[in-house]
């Protein structure tokens, strides 16, 4: 991703300025220097800049969202306005990891379109449909294996679906993008000890769902 | 001795579940490990939760391959840009740069609000029953000064008034009686409105106070949940 001609041409468009702010960052990491580097800019009212960052980030985060709002519309709306809120908001980005900062926006929109869908459940509540961040199987994998795993998949995908929007949150962050608990806390803006709580209840209430369904994930 | 369902209802699944995740206290671990060693249904709950955990996991996309491509691009129009860099209502109390600036701020105006609500509305009643009675106190025993304390000033006042004025037979005494009276309540009605007047105005004051104040604490929330 350093290397692509996009990002060249990025850090290409103001050299001097470039060199000026770089000499404010300490972070050595190069992806922190990069959004750094695209962050100032885009502050100084570049949108290519900007747009540079959403070019970055728009998989990442719509793979995050729609795991936690099923419906594709919707997620692709929390994640419209997760950038929408970055941009209004970039001048107040303190550094740090700008992908964190750019998911727990885009966790707080997704979190905000469940809890209105609750309030106004105008739609059934339409079953996972997006099969395509689920990993791909192997060429080693025979067609047994991968008809089990897309199986398991869907099943779970299915029973995240019906737990909680908090509980499906704070497993999928978790479980799923890898972040830890005190990370998770922050993103949500609640206690680690509610983080926890949340995962560990959110599972006993999938296993509750997929007491019928459990042979599939045993041995 | 219960049978092992029911001894198991007993049993904390919330605490399994944390034990099955690490996340268990030290206290906690002997009692869950006791539960897991004893009763088949928690042992079968521990190795659940522990499947379906990497279950979930398994479905993390892999580094390069498998992230969904977003149905959409989300970059930003030069129209979305202007429009995002007009300031709203939010963004205006947004110039105070921190959430914490404007939570503090905020706090203290709903405090000074709500205490300027509760004065405005209380003190006085409190105050002016106490002084209207003492006015009428001499006249009308202790009784007087209890319920005074909980009666309006102005009322309190002219009802003090109207109960010296008793009837003679004579009627120029009465009428002189009257006027005077009168001419008594032109300055305590003066009084009232001054005060009622001052009065509304601190409750409007401390209203206002108290709407900014939640204002500024919503938005402090809404900065924070915005990454600012």
């Amino acid at each position: 991703m350093l290397d692509s001609p996009r990002f060249s041409i990025a850090v290409r468009r103001t050299p001097l300025a470039v060199e000026d702010r770089r000499s404010t960052m300490v972070s050595d990491d190069p992806v922190h220097r990069r959004d750094g580097i695209l962050i100032e800019r885009a502050v100084g009212g570049d949108l290519d800049a900007f747009n540079d960052l959403v070019l970055l980030y728009q998989n990442m985060l719509y793979g995050l969202v729609v795991r936690m709002v099923p419906d594709r519309d919707q997620a692709s709306d929390a994640v419209q306005e997760a950038f929408f809120s970055a941009y209004r908001n970039l001048s107040r980005f303190r550094g740090g990891s700008f992908k964190s900062w750019i998911s727990r926006i885009a966790v707080n929109a997704a979190m905000d379109a469940q809890r209105l869908k609750k309030r106004r459940p105008a739609d059934p509540y339409p079953e996972y449909e997006d099969d395509s961040w689920q990993p791909p199987s192997g060429e080693a994998d025979d067609p047994e294996t991968t008809a089990l795993q897309a199986e398991r998949h869907r099943v779970i995908n299915g029973a995240l679906a019906q737990i909680t929007t908090d509980q499906r949150a704070a497993i999928v962050l978790f479980d799923v993008e890898g972040y830890d608990y005190a990370e998770i806390a922050t993103m949500t803006d609640v206690s680690i000890g509610t983080v926890k709580s949340r995962i560990h209840r959110g599972r006993l209430a999938m296993r509750d769902l997929l007491l019928d369904r459990m042979d599939l994930f045993r041995g | 001795m219960p049978s092992g369902s029911l001894r198991h209802e007993s049993h904390d699944a919330e605490l399994v579940a944390r034990f099955s995740a690490g996340d268990a206290t030290m206290a906690e671990i002997d009692e869950a490990q006791r539960w897991i060693e004893t009763c088949p249904e928690c042992s079968a709950l521990a190795s659940d939760l522990r499947a379906l955990a990497s279950a979930v996991r398994e479905t993390r996309p892999l580094a390069g391959a498998g992230a969904p491509a977003a149905p959409r691009d989300f970059r930003l129009t030069p129209g979305d840009a202007a429009r995002l860099r007009r300031p709203g209502p939010w963004q205006i109390f947004g110039t105070l740069r921190t959430p914490g600036a404007l939570r503090g701020l905020g706090g203290a105006l709903a405090t000074l609000g709500l205490v300027g609500l509760l004065v405005s509305a209380g003190l006085p009643a409190l105050l002016g029953g106490v002084g209207g009675s003492a006015a009428s106190g001499s006249a009308e025993g202790p009784d007087a000064t209890v319920f005074g304390a909980f009666a309006p000033v102005a009322p309190a006042a002219t009802a003090d008034t109207r109960l010296e004025i008793k009837a003679t037979g004579d009627p120029q005494a009465d009428a002189e009686a009257e006027a005077g009276a009168t001419t008594a309540g032109e300055p305590a009605a003066a009084s009232r409105d001054g005060a009622l007047s001052s009065q509304a105005t601190v409750a409007l004051g401390s209203f206002a106070a108290l709407v900014l104040g939640l204002a500024l604490l919503l938005a402090s929330r809404r900065g924070s949940r915005q990454g600012t």
